[in-house]
């Protein structure tokens, strides 16, 4: 119950929810405009700004804020708890957004039609993976150093957006064997166990930190 | 049994110990927790407040240790930074929505009563907010809850004296009820003279004196005579004596032993002389 609670002052204090809703607005530009990437490419720009906004908990931080969100009453790993679900949650709303921005364009363009759709969870799954070990990164190597900690936030998002279109365009056999393989109960299974994964590190990342000092 | 118990507890950094901290502190009591910049005030008060974990000993607040329940612990804790600790970015009203969220004590009505009484605004950032409004903001938001204890790290600094003033009232109507009590650590030492019940000195990390305020002032007396009143054997009694071209000025114990010369002039010394003079003998 406090992770949520903790989750919903991140939301509050990054207010990220607002500005992620231009990213289905973009894919849908894109889409309508463009023919580079097509619908994969669209939601995984939206996930590429779910996994930014998932470390802006980790962002916005700053020490003096201990005095007041560390001293609020919870069980120990509350907190971090909640700045893991706000990134699940943040990730969450933007691949729902990259659907509605599909939907959207395809009926802008119907000649593109939704893609692999069996893929989405898939990259929700593997993004969730992402963000677990970004966060990690984030909560036990925090630095002062401004340009380290935008290093550690960037290099998640970008691996991600880039290695997705780089996979496409020179392994297309290798994409196209999978896609084969995969059916939308499959997909489902994949993010499924992501999200267990994603669970699990968590609970992991409280422990390994439950001795550490919160100044 | 005293609300809180501080036993032995220590830290150590790279450049600092904290070493072998012990005090307690009756219900109903206001101790001032005293000492130069670095001496390793924040780092106790970080450490009561469970921000930070002590290499050894413990702290109980009310008989209850952090690990024995860590929810009621925080909750008996009304904690006052030197610094605006609320995110910057948020209004009161957010504010006023995380301690109804988090603090079953929280009561909206009080708290609204301290934003009107003290025309804190609503609908502004916190970013936007005065030096002086933060600090009140801040005593809003532990006032209206039902803490036992309330912990002030050097929360007076930069006011004006009218907000001074009020705040030391509001701490002396606070402790009134006799259940609860006051941590305040503090450079103004005129406020200490005024609302501190006990004195507890600390300097490099070591804890030097932690005694009732009245007991200190009745132990000792600042001593002052001309260069030829300081002989060698007065000099080894007397604490952190100071030269001048008039004379000197040092601290007496009057549990030392020896009886002062009567050419010289005693007074009963305030806290930042018997500080000061710790201090001198110190260095």
């Amino acid at each position: 119950m406090y992770m949520l609670k903790f989750a919903k002052i991140d939301l509050l204090k990054t207010r990220s929810f607002s500005w992620l809703l231009l990213f289905p607005v973009l894919a849908v530009c894109m889409l309508s405009f463009s023919n580079d990437g097509g619908p994969t490419m669209a939601i995984t720009y939206c996930q590429f700004a779910g996994i930014i906004a998932s470390a802006l908990p980790f962002a916005t931080e700053t020490r003096e804020e201990c005095g007041f969100l560390q001293m609020l009453p919870c069980h120990p790993g509350d907190d971090l708890r909640g700045h893991f679900l706000y990134g699940f949650l943040a990730e969450l709303v933007a691949t729902f957004l990259g659907c509605c921005a599909l939907l959207v364009s395809g009926l802008l363009r119907p000649e593109l039609g939704l893609g692999p759709v069996a893929l989405y969870p898939v990259l929700f799954g593997i993004t969730l993976l992402l963000i677990v070990v970004q966060n990690m990164l984030l909560t036990f190597f925090r630095s002062e150093n401004a340009q380290v900690m935008q290093l550690m936030r960037m290099v998640p998002s970008f691996a991600f957006f880039f290695g997705t279109a780089a996979l496409m365009e020179h392994l297309p056999d290798l994409v196209g064997r999978f896609l084969g393989w995969l059916t939308l109960i499959r997909g489902f299974g994949i993010a499924a166990v992501c999200c267990v994964l994603y669970g699990l590190l968590t609970q992991l990342c409280v422990m390994l930190t439950q001795r550490k000092d919160l100044l | 049994m005293d609300l809180l118990e501080v036993k032995h507890i220590a830290k150590h950094y790279k450049n600092f110990d904290l070493q072998d901290i012990s005090f307690s502190l009756p219900a109903g009591y206001i101790m001032g927790y005293v000492g130069q910049n670095g001496a390793g005030k924040t780092t106790t008060l970080n450490i009561i407040n469970h921000l930070i974990q002590s290499a050894s000993g413990t702290v109980t607040l009310d008989g209850r240790t952090y690990d024995d329940a860590p929810i009621p612990y925080r909750d008996q804790i009304g904690y006052i930074g030197d610094a605006s600790y609320f995110p910057a970015n948020l209004t009161l009203r957010h504010i006023r929505g995380i301690l109804r969220d988090f603090y079953p004590s929280f009561d909206p009505a009080r708290f609204d009563r301290y934003v009107a009484d003290w025309n804190l605004p609503v609908k502004d950032r916190i970013k936007s907010f005065s030096r002086g409004m933060k600090v009140k903001l801040m005593f809003a938001s532990v006032l209206s809850r039902d803490t036992r204890l309330l912990v002030l790290d050097e929360a007076t600094n930069g006011l004006d004296p009218v907000v001074r003033r009020q705040i030391l009232e509001l701490l002396q109507e606070y402790i009134s009820d006799g259940s609860r009590s006051v941590l305040f650590s503090t450079h103004i030492l005129e406020d200490l003279e005024q609302i501190a019940d006990y004195v507890c000195f600390i300097d490099k990390g070591k804890q030097i004196f932690c005694e009732p305020k009245e007991d200190l002032i009745e132990r000792y007396l600042v001593a002052k005579g001309g260069p030829k009143d300081l002989t060698p054997e007065l000099s080894r009694h007397l604490i952190g004596i100071t030269k001048n071209d008039f004379g000197f000025e040092a601290l007496y114990d009057t549990d030392c032993g020896i009886v002062l010369p009567p050419e010289l002039v005693t007074d009963r010394p305030s806290i930042d002389q018997i500080m000061f003079h710790m201090i001198q003998k110190m260095r």
